[in-house]
C-alpha cells in the first residue's frame, strides 16, 4: 500500500485515543452508558484499522497474542468471576468499595465478569477480520500466481 | 455376599491390570490368569454347596436409587450352573491362549477383553435385577464385537464382526423393550419376584421382544448367519464365546423366562418352529462345509436349536434333557475348537482336504479329539449317550417329525464330528503333516481335562445329578427326572446306534451328499439388503443435506426457521395488530423514512459498494430509533455493530463475483427467500408488540439495579448480573462463532492451495 504520511500521523493518536475510550467505556459501563461489550468493540475497531491499513500482520503485532488466546482468557475471567462467591451461588455478585478520599471506587465481581467480556469481545471481532483478511490476501496472491 | 461380589471384582480388576501384567509377565501372565479364574470356580463350587440347601445368596447394591435401578445378584442353582460352565471354559482357554497367542502384543488387551467378557456373561447369569441383565447383556455384545474383530486388518474379521454386533444389538434392543414391559406389566424388576405373566395384555409383545432377542443371542433361524462369520476370530475366542458361553446367553434367557411365559399360546410352536428351521440349515450346510472352524460352528448352531426345541417342547423331562445336553455339550465342543486351534497353530491351515497323518505327531491332541468326538457322538459312557437318549425320547413326546429331524441332526453331528476327529489324525499323508508338531502343555492341559470331563461325567452320572443337574432344574421349578447311563435295549438305543451308522456313511458319502443339499434361505441376505440400503440412504441423505455450499446452507437454515416462526404465528390466538399504538414522533418517523429509503436504495442499488452504503445507512436509522427510546447502551452498541459489519462487508466484498451476474433463478430463489424472512420478522414484531407487557419485571429490574447491582446502569447491571448466566452463554457462543469463522476461513485456504 502507497505509505500515506498523513494516515500515518493520524492513525497514531487514533489508537491511543481508540484505547482510552475503550475502556473509558468499559469502567463507565456499570453506572453510565457504556459496559465490556461496547468498549471491546471499540478496541477491536483498532485492531481493524490497522489490518485495513497495513495488512494482518501489523494488525496482529497490535494484538501481541493470537485471538484465541484473548477468547480463552476472556471466557476464563468471565468463568471465575462467576465461582468467586460460589458458596453462595454462581455468578452472585461481591462488592467491595475502596475510599479513594476524593471519591469511592467500586470493585466487584460484576466489573471482572465485564473484562472478561470485553477481552472476549476484542478476540472475537479481531478473529473474524484477521482470518477474513488473511483468507482473502491468499487467495488474491493464488490468483496473481495463476495469472 | 462377599463371594458373589468377588466373582465380578476379580475379573474386574484382572481386566484392567491386564495390559500392564503381560508387558512384564509375558506369556506367563495368561497362565496366571488361569490359576486365578480356577479361584471363580471354587467360589462357585461353594455357592452352588449353599443354593442347593435351598438357601442362594443375594447382594443388594444401591446403584441409582434416585431411577430405582439395583444392583440385585441372586446366584441360584441354575445361573451358578451356568456360571460354572462360564468359568471353567475361561480357565481352560485363558491357559490356552497362553501357548496359543505366544508373545503375540495384543495378548494383554485380548485378555482384557476376554476377562471383561467373563465379568459380563456372569452377569448375566447370575442377575435378579433385569435391567442389570440387560446391561450385562449389551457388554458381551459389545465385548463379543471387539475380540472378533481382534484380526482387524483383515476385511472379514471386520465384516463379521460388524454383522454379528448389528444382530446381537438388534436382539439388545427388544431384550430393553421386554424388560421394560416386564417391569411396568408386574411392577417387579427382579426375576425371582416375576410371576406368569401369559393372562397379561402385553404378554405377545413380551414374548415377541424376548423371542428376538434370544434367537438372535444364541443365533437361531434367520439370525442364524452371524455365527459362522463370527469365526473370523482367533481360536481360543470362538471357543469361549461362540461355542461355549455366549450364544448360550440367549438359550439361558428363554430358560429364565420359562416359569413366566411357557403358559403363553405361541411359546411351543414358536420355539420348535424356529429351532427345526436351524436344524434344516445345519443338515443342509455340514456336507459343503471343509474348513474345521466353520464344521464345528455349524454343528454348534445345530446344538442351541436343540436347546431351544427342549425349551419349546417345555416338558419336565425335555427341560432335564436340556439340563443334560448343555453340560454334554460344554465338555465336547469347547474342546473340539480348541482341538481345531491347535492344528490351525501347528500347522497353518484348518482345510479338511489338506490335513492328515498327524496322530503320530500330535499324540495327545488327537487323544482330546478322540475323546470329545465319542461325546459328540454319543457313545455309551459318555454324558453326550445320556443326553441323546433324553433329546430323542422328549422329541416323540411332542411329534414324531420332530424326532426324525433331531435324529438327522445328530447324523450331521457324526459327520462334523468324523470330520474334525477322524480326517485330521488318520487321514492321508499330506505335505503338511512334515512340519506339525504337538502343541505345548498350557494348551493340551486343559483341552485334555475338559474332554475328559465329558466321558467322567457320564460314568459318575449319579452325584452330577445330585449335585449340579437336579438343583439346576429344580431352580427352574421343574421336577428333577432320574438318570442313568444304560437304559437297556431300547427303541432309542436302537435309533442311536442306526443313528451313528447312518452318520458314518453320510461321512464317507459327504461329497456326493454335498452336491444335493440345497442352500436354504436365511436372514443373511436380509441383512445384507438393509444394510446397503442404510448405508446408501446415508449417501444419499449427506449428499443433499451436505453439500458443501454455504449459501445453500444458510438458505435452509433461514427457510426452516422462517417456516417454523410462521406456523406458530399463524396458529396463535393473539390478534396480529399490537394492541400499543402510539402516535409517532417527528424524530421516529424520520427514523422510519430514513430506514425505508436506505432500504429501497440496498435493494435497487446497481453496485455493491452503494448497496452496502445503503445496509449501513438502515442501520444508522435503527440507532436513531434507539436514542429517541431512551435506550442510549442499544444505540451505542447497534452503532459500534453497524460499523464493524460494513467494514468486515468492504473487506470483503471485491473478492465476491458480481451479484447482479447469477442466473435469474438464483436470483428469484434469493428474492423469494428475502420477502419469507421480512415477513417473519414484520410477523415476530408484531407479536412481540401486541404481547401483555406486564411491568414488573421492568421495574423490578429498576428499584433493584442499585440496591442488589450496585449500579446505576440497569441495563449493564442486568447483562453482567442479574442475568450474567445468559451473558456468559452468549459470550461463548460469541467465541464458538470465532472459532467457527477461522476453520471456514483456514479451510478457504486448503482449498485454493490444492
Amino acid at each position: 500500500m502507497k505509505y500515506s504520511p498523513i494516515l500515518d500521523t493520524t492513525l497514531r493518536w487514533l489508537l491511543v485515543l481508540l484505547g482510552i475510550v475503550s475502556f473509558f467505556l468499559l469502567l463507565r459501563g456499570h453506572d453510565e452508558t457504556g459496559g465490556g461489550f461496547s468498549g471491546g468493540l471499540v478496541a477491536a475497531t483498532a485492531v481493524i484499522i490497522m489490518t485495513i491499513t497495513y495488512g494482518a500482520e501489523t494488525g496482529r503485532k497490535l494484538l501481541h497474542f493470537q485471538p484465541l488466546s484473548y477468547i480463552s482468557i476472556g471466557l476464563i475471567i468471565a468463568v471465575l468471576a462467576g465461582v468467586f462467591n460460589m458458596q453462595v451461588a454462581f455468578m452472585r455478585s461481591v462488592w467491595v468499595e475502596v475510599p479513594l478520599g476524593f471519591t469511592t471506587l467500586k470493585l466487584g465481581t460484576p466489573l471482572l465478569f465485564d473484562m472478561g467480556v470485553y477481552i472476549l469481545v476484542l478476540g472475537v471481532v479481531s478473529s473474524f477480520v484477521l482470518e477474513l483478511e488473511s483468507a482473502l490476501k491468499h487467495s488474491e496472491a493464488e490468483e496473481k500466481g495463476e495469472g | 455376599m462377599m463371594l458373589l461380589a468377588c466373582l465380578f471384582i476379580i475379573p474386574f480388576i484382572l481386566a484392567l491390570i491386564s495390559p500392564f501384567a503381560f508387558r512384564k509377565l509375558g506369556s506367563h501372565w495368561p497362565k496366571l490368569v488361569s490359576v486365578l479364574v480356577l479361584v471363580l470356580v471354587g467360589i462357585i463350587l461353594v455357592l452352588l454347596q449353599q443354593a442347593a440347601t435351598g438357601d442362594p445368596q443375594v447382594l443388594h447394591i444401591q446403584w441409582i436409587p434416585r431411577l430405582g435401578l439395583d444392583i440385585t445378584l441372586r446366584a441360584d442353582s441354575f445361573g451358578l450352573f451356568i456360571a460354572l460352565i462360564i468359568t471353567a471354559m475361561g480357565a481352560a482357554v485363558f491357559s490356552y491362549s497362553s501357548g496359543y497367542l505366544g508373545d503375540d502384543p495384543r495378548t494383554g488387551s485380548i485378555m482384557a477383553w476376554l476377562l471383561l467378557f467373563m465379568m459380563s456373561m456372569l452377569g448375566i447369569v447370575l442377575a435378579d435385577n433385569i435391567i442389570l441383565l440387560f446391561v450385562s447383556w449389551e457388554l458381551t455384545s459389545i465385548s463379543s464385537y471387539i475380540l472378533i474383530g481382534t484380526n482387524h486388518q483383515d476385511p472379514a474379521a471386520r465384516a463379521g464382526a460388524k454383522t454379528a454386533l448389528l444382530v446381537t444389538a438388534v436382539g439388545g434392543l427388544a431384550l430393553l423393550g421386554a424388560v421394560v414391559l416386564i417391569g411396568i406389566a408386574t411392577g417387579h424388576w427382579n426375576l425371582s419376584e416375576l410371576t406368569a405373566l401369559h393372562e397379561h395384555p402385553w404378554s405377545t409383545a413380551i414374548f415377541v421382544l424376548i423371542c428376538l432377542a434370544a434367537f438372535t443371542k444364541s443365533a437361531q433361524w434367520p439370525f442364524c448367519f452371524w455365527l459362522p462369520g463370527a469365526m473370523a476370530a482367533p481360536t481360543p475366542i470362538s471357543a469361549y464365546l461362540h461355542s461355549a458361553t455366549m450364544v448360550k446367553a440367549g438359550v439361558f434367557l428363554l430358560a429364565r423366562m420359562h416359569p413366566i411365559l411357557s403358559e403363553h399360546a405361541a411359546w411351543t410352536p414358536t420355539l420348535v418352529f424356529v429351532s427345526a428351521a436351524t436344524m434344516l440349515v445345519v443338515i443342509f450346510s455340514v456336507p459343503k462345509m471343509t474348513d474345521l472352524k466353520a464344521l464345528l460352528a455349524y454343528s454348534t448352531l445345530g446344538a442351541l436349536a436343540l436347546l431351544v426345541c427342549m425349551l419349546g417342547i417345555g416338558t419336565e423331562y425335555a427341560l432335564n434333557a436340556m439340563m443334560v445336553f448343555m453340560l454334554a455339550h460344554a465338555c465336547y465342543k469347547g474342546p473340539l475348537f480348541l482341538v481345531a486351534g491347535s492344528i490351525d497353530h501347528a500347522v497353518h491351515s484348518r482345510d479338511i482336504n489338506s490335513l492328515g497323518g498327524l496322530a503320530k505327531k500330535m499324540p495327545y491332541t488327537t487323544m482330546t479329539a478322540v475323546m470329545a468326538g465319542i461325546s459328540m457322538i454319543g457313545i455309551p459312557p459318555a454324558l453326550g449317550f445320556v443326553a441323546k437318549e433324553m433329546l430323542f425320547e422328549s422329541s416323540l413326546s411332542y411329534a414324531p417329525w420332530l424326532l426324525g429331524l433331531i435324529s438327522l441332526l445328530v447324523v450331521a453331528f457324526v459327520v462334523v464330528a468324523s470330520c474334525v476327529v477322524l480326517i485330521p489324525a488318520f487321514g492321508k499323508n499330506t505335505q503338511l503333516q512334515q512340519e506339525a508338531h504337538e502343541a505345548p502343555w498350557s494348551m493340551l492341559l486343559p483341552m485334555l481335562l475338559i474332554s475328559s470331563l465329558g466321558l467322567l461325567l457320564g460314568i459318575f452320572l449319579a452325584p452330577v445329578q445330585e449335585y449340579l443337574l437336579a438343583p439346576a432344574v429344580a431352580s427352574l421349578a421343574v421336577e428333577p427326572q432320574s438318570l442313568a447311563l444304560w437304559h437297556g435295549f431300547t427303541l432309542y438305543f436302537a435309533l442311536s446306534v442306526g443313528v451313528i451308522l447312518l452318520g458314518l456313511i453320510a461321512y464317507i458319502q459327504r461329497q456326493r451328499l454335498s452336491k444335493w443339499c440345497p442352500s436354504l434361505p436365511s436372514g443373511h441376505n436380509i441383512h445384507e439388503a438393509i444394510w446397503n440400503g442404510l448405508i446408501g440412504f446415508a449417501r444419499l441423505l449427506t449428499r443433499t443435506v451436505q453439500n458443501g455450499s454455504l449459501t445453500s446452507y444458510l438458505g435452509t437454515i433461514i427457510v426452516v426457521s422462517c417456516v417454523l416462526i410462521l406456523y406458530s404465528w399463524i396458529n396463535m390466538d393473539t390478534p396480529m395488530v399490537p394492541a400499543i399504538v402510539h402516535r409517532l414522533s417527528f424524530a421516529e418517523l424520520s427514523a422510519g423514512v430514513l430506514i425505508m429509503c436506505s432500504s429501497l436504495a440496498t435493494v435497487f442499488a446497481k453496485k455493491r459498494l452503494p448497496a452496502i452504503a445503503g445496509l449501513g445507512s438502515v442501520g444508522m436509522g435503527m440507532t436513531l430509533f434507539f436514542i429517541v427510546s431512551h435506550a442510549p447502551d442499544l444505540a451505542l452498541t447497534q452503532f459500534l455493530v453497524e460499523i464493524l459489519s460494513i467494514v468486515l462487508l468492504v473487506v470483503a466484498f471485491r473478492h465476491l463475483p458480481d451479484f447482479r451476474s447469477q442466473p435469474l433463478k438464483i436470483q428469484t430463489g434469493r428474492l423469494l427467500i428475502s420477502v419469507l424472512t421480512g415477513t417473519t420478522m414484520m410477523a415476530l414484531t408484531l407479536v412481540a408488540l401486541s404481547a401483555d407487557y406486564s411491568q414488573r419485571v421492568s421495574d423490578w429490574y429498576g428499584l433493584n439495579s442499585l440496591k442488589e447491582g450496585k449500579g446505576y446502569n440497569v441495563v449493564n447491571v442486568i447483562l453482567v448480573d442479574f442475568r450474567a448466566l445468559d451473558t456468559l452463554g452468549e459470550i461463548t457462543v460469541l467465541g464458538i462463532a470465532a472459532l467457527g469463522v477461522g476453520v471456514l476461513m483456514g479451510s478457504l485456504k486448503q482449498i485454493k492451495k490444492v
